[in-house]
């Protein structure tokens, strides 16, 4: 790839600034040319954000017809399964999968909820108001 | 506080290449960000279905985080200290003495947690290599991540959901950096040896179809069968995106790494007079190219809106394979 060639497409998940890229100038030396991102990438990056967009939809879905608890779907917005979650709070990804059940998650005590609340870095109150979830917007490239 | 020496800022294109030449600039060794890649032998590829990420199989274009670090340093005959920790709190107050101390210290972090970068670079990857050089009068961190074009500050509370993240490669609070000895000049021409032996080695002599030269041509096959295996679209295209992803988003220089290795090997050329090295640096190149249009043509057939037939894509991916096993051969007959 030429210097020239580095392409300069303005992607929009760059929020404005621009990568690195190595490229050949035009004496055939290998240097550092800033990129502000290259269309055929942010295709790949949209075809997985668009998953994880319809992903959400589907457990907000299940949520409000009241197969899963509003957890699951904290869970998946900051891109986690069941065992990270676990992990994370070092307990068991049986807990946490037992905890997904809303009839098991709306019986849970305070303690439970403030320690998920914290692990996810949201409030306590959202955890508890399904109604409040939003229907992701799908992106679209 | 006694800041010592204000810490200079360099953007480079993969973030523990960068963090660790930044950090050697700034001990006073000057390094560029792709000498520090070869020495460290960060260049490999892998393919592992049975290893899932995010429920996708791991396809990788470097060697294991972490890695590169410790080998420059060793190779370059530099001191460093590599620490982690089980207690938090412990981990906390080290940071926390060594940058009030005026020192650049490369921690490992969560991306997911980090608050100034692009809200679309997150996601749960525990080997994001960042420097932190300084505080604000807020208490935030000063911090220089490889990857960004400008230095950013980053509130205490995410930098430590980010150091203590849990799962697959979780950082444990890990912190990093050179400590050369006065005086210390290091010999470059043995290090770079090193550093190519092995990647030399890797790329050729490991004796599993997953890693390497042959770790491509089993992915090649593997995507020659996923429109039978994968029956819905939706997954078929997740699969190529996320091999693209891995390829070219992730701060690689552009087609998976090989642009920044043939800088290695171009500047290695000029600094211990070795041609071959040269010639290797030109046709990893052409091998980063032959990458790139991999990547067209798979996100092309991802999105349904491919020209060439499906078949185009695993036939490349061989004829990488075998244009990278011609040049690491060579390396190996004329420079080892």
């Amino acid at each position: 790839m030429k210097v020239e060639e580095v392409p300069q497409d303005r992607v929009r998940s760059y929020e404005g600034g621009s990568k690195v890229c190595y490229a050949v100038d035009a004496s055939g030396k290998i240097v550092r040319t800033p990129t502000s991102g290259w269309t055929v990438e942010e295709s790949a990056m949209s075809i997985a954000w668009d998953a994880l967009g319809s992903t959400l939809n589907r457990v907000r879905a299940d949520v409000l017809a009241g197969t899963a608890s509003s957890l699951a779907w904290f869970m998946t917005m900051r891109q986690m399964d069941a065992r990270l979650l676990a992990q994370n709070l070092g307990i068991s990804t049986l807990r946490v999968w037992w905890h997904l059940r809303p009839g098991i998650f709306g019986r849970l005590s305070q303690t439970w909820l403030s320690r998920y609340a914290d692990c996810l870095d949201i409030p306590v109150a959202s955890l508890k108001d399904p109604a409040a979830i939003p229907e992701s917007r799908h992106a679209e490239c | 506080m006694q800041s010592a020496r204000l810490f200079e800022h360099t953007q480079a294109a993969h973030c523990e290449s960068g963090a660790t030449s930044n950090l050697l600039r700034h001990s006073g060794l000057p390094v560029t960000e792709a000498m520090v890649f070869g020495i460290g032998s960060g260049l490999f590829f892998v393919h592992c279905p049975w290893v899932k990420l995010m429920d996708l199989p791991l396809t990788s274009y470097r060697s294991f985080p972490g890695t590169i670090f410790k080998k420059t340093c060793k190779r370059l005959g530099v001191s460093y200290r590599y620490q982690s920790f089980r207690d938090p709190l412990k981990g906390r107050h080290a940071l926390d003495e060594l940058v009030a101390g005026g020192r650049a210290v490369g921690v490992r972090t969560n991306i997911f947690w980090l608050p100034y970068t692009p809200e679309r670079f997150r996601f749960q990857f525990n080997g994001h290599n960042i420097v932190v050089y300084g505080r604000t009068p807020e208490n935030d961190y000063v911090v220089s991540d490889p990857i960004m074009d400008r230095t950013s500050t980053c509130p205490e509370r995410s930098m430590n959901r980010a150091r203590f993240a849990a799962g697959t490669l979780a950082p444990r609070g890990l912190i990093f950096f050179p400590d050369p000895a006065a005086g210390v000049k290091p010999e470059f021409e043995p290090a770079i040896r090193a550093g190519v032996r092995e990647t030399v080695g890797r790329m050729l002599n490991v004796p599993f179809p997953f890693f390497g030269v042959r770790g491509i041509r089993y992915m090649s096959r593997r995507i020659a069968r996923w429109p039978k295996k994968l029956t819905d679209p939706a997954l078929l295209s997740l699969n190529l995106a996320n091999v693209v992803r891995m390829q070219e988003e992730i701060g690689t220089g552009g087609g998976g790494f090989r642009y920044l290795y043939a800088a290695f090997l171009q500047e290695s050329a000029d600094l211990t007079e070795a041609p071959v090295l040269a010639e290797a640096a030109r046709r990893l190149t052409d091998s980063g190219n032959l990458w790139r249009d991999f990547a067209t043509l798979a996100v092309q057939q991802a999105r349904g809106r491919a020209d060439t037939p499906y078949e185009r894509i695993p036939a490349l991916l061989l004829e990488i394979a075998t244009l990278e096993e011609e040049i690491f051969t060579g390396l190996r007959r004329r420079y080892l």
